[in-house]
């Protein structure tokens, strides 16, 4: 009896065991190897250099991370890959103007991880809008850092002296047409408030993030460039109309906190990484702020949009990225890690199965107690997709260009866009 | 024998010290032009070495309107600011020349410091000085009553206006000392005989100022314009679109950093723009040193 009831209890604990193995194996083992990690903002170096220790336990690693200056990135990876010599394990990078990405696997510096994020239950939760930006010629390449919904913040204050509640306007046509109120104070010939900031520059910044919402695609699903296509057409004629509105004034970086602290800026379009202008302005408490999703392009079109990112990658020059991947997936989407990451950061994760946790739910003092991770969630979820490929940022720059010359009078929006389409078009070829 | 002996003594110590410069300029600079020249007849992108295309880089680069147009920018600005700069500078220098001495050493003091302000705090500046909405000289048109809603960074016809402006007044200082030390080396005594002699001070300039002044003009000239030429970074950071004001900004060297570093990077189409833009510059200098007869000894 004694002995059955040792072999009993004998084989709970090993059964005991087993399970917690089994719970285990979905954490890689790095089986102790160094692993160097490549990446360009100090931000993100900080957020991996926190959890360091915590990952490096894990996974069994030495995590050798290392800032590489953005602008020297590209660069250094390419003279390591060429050479053999330093090659990193795994990169951090920007989505935009990447220039490692491409179609033909062939042309880029990192592996397609198509084989591996097809079996990947954990993949299939980061949220699709956010893959279509490493999306090239239907091979994914990384695994995306971050959503950065857009949400528009706007000052209460500012807007109720005029007699306008943001929080009711539905469109941009409405939020542009009551922007005139707004900037109707003059002094020195000049508005007092602006509506939002803009740098009349083409396809950035705010233009950018509105653009996502119209469903106006600037590359088709074969990667060819659609400027001249009817809705990309219509969307950037009722851009102009905007423009003309005047409630635009320059998107200034270095004076962006001092002028919603000073009311010049009445509104921004704003990434969840770009919030935090707004805290002195809020703390302050000379004026109210809240936030809300994005007033809508045309009747029934998204309220969200994103802007900027990054995502990891692996080079092509490592001899096993399947078990890199492994450890890069577990990097960039451990639950608690990334949950975490919101409190700290502010950043949503792309990982819609954390965004129900109680820290996305807390009141925001900056806007009166509003909920802004709940908002930002459903932004997130929102998310339109834009087509990636080849040619998008130069193309996106191409724009700029025309833009530009349009917005001097030298051309017509028609011309400037039929002038993008054929240097777009220059480059596919 | 001696003698010989003496002089290869003499080139074995001068191969000696200039052997470190020697290797370095063999390493950076012949090899990196060597592989640039090795690099623009292939067709070399991203992570691809490139394979051999003879000379198509070169005419698809002489027969892109954008490059043409780039080349176009340049030499508006290069003319425009030497334009400015040259005479300003000069006219500048005459005047120092004829103050008080104890003043003359905070004038070139202040006419130097913009030298010593790195291209990109003054393309900083000079953006915050001309911001359409909340920039100094928009402000300052607004109190005079004048248009104040000019998008200087963002008009095409202004743009190498701009450019100039910012650029002498960074370097017109540094060309008026240099002028300066070359006018207080001129003789006295030639402007005391001219004097006695009743010369104007038109003749005196034409005669004697500009004679003497003719090495230093022409090395002011010469690289002045190898620097017009080469000009990036201040484009890069006083229209920071990538859009180069509707082209009209984008000059030789911006148009092959665009190449280089967009989304397709092609090296091999860059390396080959870039030595044409060398040849550009080798041809305006040489055409400069050739009317200008740097080089060549006063007894010629």
């Amino acid at each position: 009896m004694k002995n059955r009831i040792l072999l009993l209890v004998f084989a709970v604990v090993s059964f005991s065991m087993l399970l917690g193995a089994c719970g285990d194996s979905a954490t890689p083992d790095g089986g102790g190897k160094t692993i160097t990690m490549w990446t360009f903002a100090q931000n993100n170096a900080d957020e991996w250099t926190a959890r360091k220790a915590d990952i490096e336990k894990k996974l069994n690693i030495t995590l050798n991370i290392q800032l590489v200056a953005q602008d020297a990135f590209v660069e250094k990876l390419q003279g390591a890959m060429m050479t053999g010599k330093d090659v990193p394990d795994m990169i951090e990078w920007m989505i935009e103007n990447n220039r490692i990405l491409a179609s033909n696997p062939k042309d880029c510096f990192v592996y397609p991880l198509d084989e591996f994020v097809k079996d990947s239950a954990t993949f299939k939760k980061v949220v699709p809008g956010r893959v279509a930006w490493v999306t090239y010629g239907g091979h994914v390449y990384g695994l995306p850092h971050d959503v950065h919904p857009v949400v528009l913040i706007y000052n209460d204050t500012l807007w109720k002296e005029v007699g306008v509640d943001v929080a009711t306007i539905k469109t941009w046509d409405e939020f542009f047409e009551a922007s005139k109120k707004l900037t109707a104070k003059k002094e020195n010939g000049k508005p007092v408030h602006y509506a939002l900031p803009y740098s009349n520059n083409g396809l950035q910044t705010t233009m950018f993030m509105i653009w996502q919402q119209s469903g106006a695609q600037i590359l088709d699903a074969s990667g060819k460039p659609t400027f001249t296509d009817p809705q990309f057409k219509a969307f950037a004629k009722k851009w102009a109309e905007w423009v003309n509105t005047g409630a635009f004034t320059e998107w200034d970086w270095g004076k962006f906190g001092a002028m919603l602290k000073n009311g010049a800026l009445a509104s921004y379009t704003s990434p969840d990484w770009w919030v935090s202008q707004v805290t002195e302005a809020a703390n302050e408490g000379t004026y109210k702020f809240k936030v809300r999703d994005l007033p809508v392009v045309s009747a029934g079109g998204s309220t969200s949009a994103s802007w900027g990112g990054s995502f990891l990658a692996i080079p092509k020059a490592h001899k096993d990225p399947a078990s890199i991947y492994k450890i890069m997936e577990y990097m960039q989407y451990d639950k608690s890690a990334i949950t975490a990451r919101y409190e700290t950061s502010g950043m949503l994760a792309p990982m819609s199965e954390i965004w129900d946790n109680d820290v996305f739910k807390q009141p925001d003092a900056r806007f009166g107690g509003q909920k802004l991770g709940e908002l930002q969630v459903s932004q997130a979820r929102a998310m339109p997709e834009v087509v990636s490929g080849d040619i998008f940022w130069d193309a996106i720059n191409d724009f700029t260009e025309f833009y530009q010359t349009y917005y001097a009078g030298e051309i017509t929006l028609d011309e400037a866009l039929q002038k993008t389409q054929a240097a777009a078009t220059k480059r596919l070829k | 024998m001696l003698q010989k002996n003496r002089l290869r003594k003499e080139a074995i110590t001068a191969g000696f010290f200039l052997a470190p410069y020697l290797i370095l300029m063999v390493i950076f600079t012949v090899f990196v032009f060597g592989m640039g020249a090795i690099k623009s007849l292939t067709d070399a992108a991203r992570l691809n070495p490139g394979e051999f295309i003879g000379f198509d880089n070169y005419i698809q680069v002489l027969s892109d309107d954008k490059f043409w147009r780039a080349v176009a920018t340049t030499f508006m600005y290069m003319f425009g600011a030497m334009l400015v700069q040259i005479p300003v500078a000069f006219l500048l220098a005459n005047i120092l020349n004829t103050i008080n001495k104890r003043f003359r050493g905070i004038f070139r003091a202040a006419f130097f410091i913009p030298v010593l302000v790195n291209s990109i705090v003054l393309a900083f500046l000079f953006r915050q000085l001309f911001a359409t909405d909340f920039g100094m000289i928009n402000w300052f048109f607004g109190v005079l009553g004048m248009p104040n809603n000019t998008d200087w960074l963002r008009s095409p016809s202004l743009a190498v206006p701009l450019l100039v402006i910012v650029s002498s007044w960074q370097w017109m200082g540094f060309h008026a000392i240099y002028f300066l030390a070359n006018l207080q080396s001129i003789d006295v005594t030639l402007y005391e005989a001219a004097k006695i002699d009743g010369a104007s001070p038109v003749r005196v300039l034409m005669q004697i100022t500009f004679p003497m002044m003719k090495s230093a003009l022409t090395f002011v000239m010469v690289t002045s314009a190898i620097g017009c030429l080469q000009l990036f970074d201040l484009v890069y950071m006083l229209f920071p679109d990538n859009g180069y004001v509707g082209g009209t900004a984008r000059t030789i060297v911006a148009y092959i950093y665009d190449e280089s570093f967009s989304q397709a990077s092609r090296y091999g189409y860059a390396s080959a723009a870039g030595w044409v833009a060398f040849f550009i510059i080798l041809a305006i200098s040489l055409l400069q040193l050739r009317f200008l007869g740097l080089g060549q000894s006063k007894e010629q």
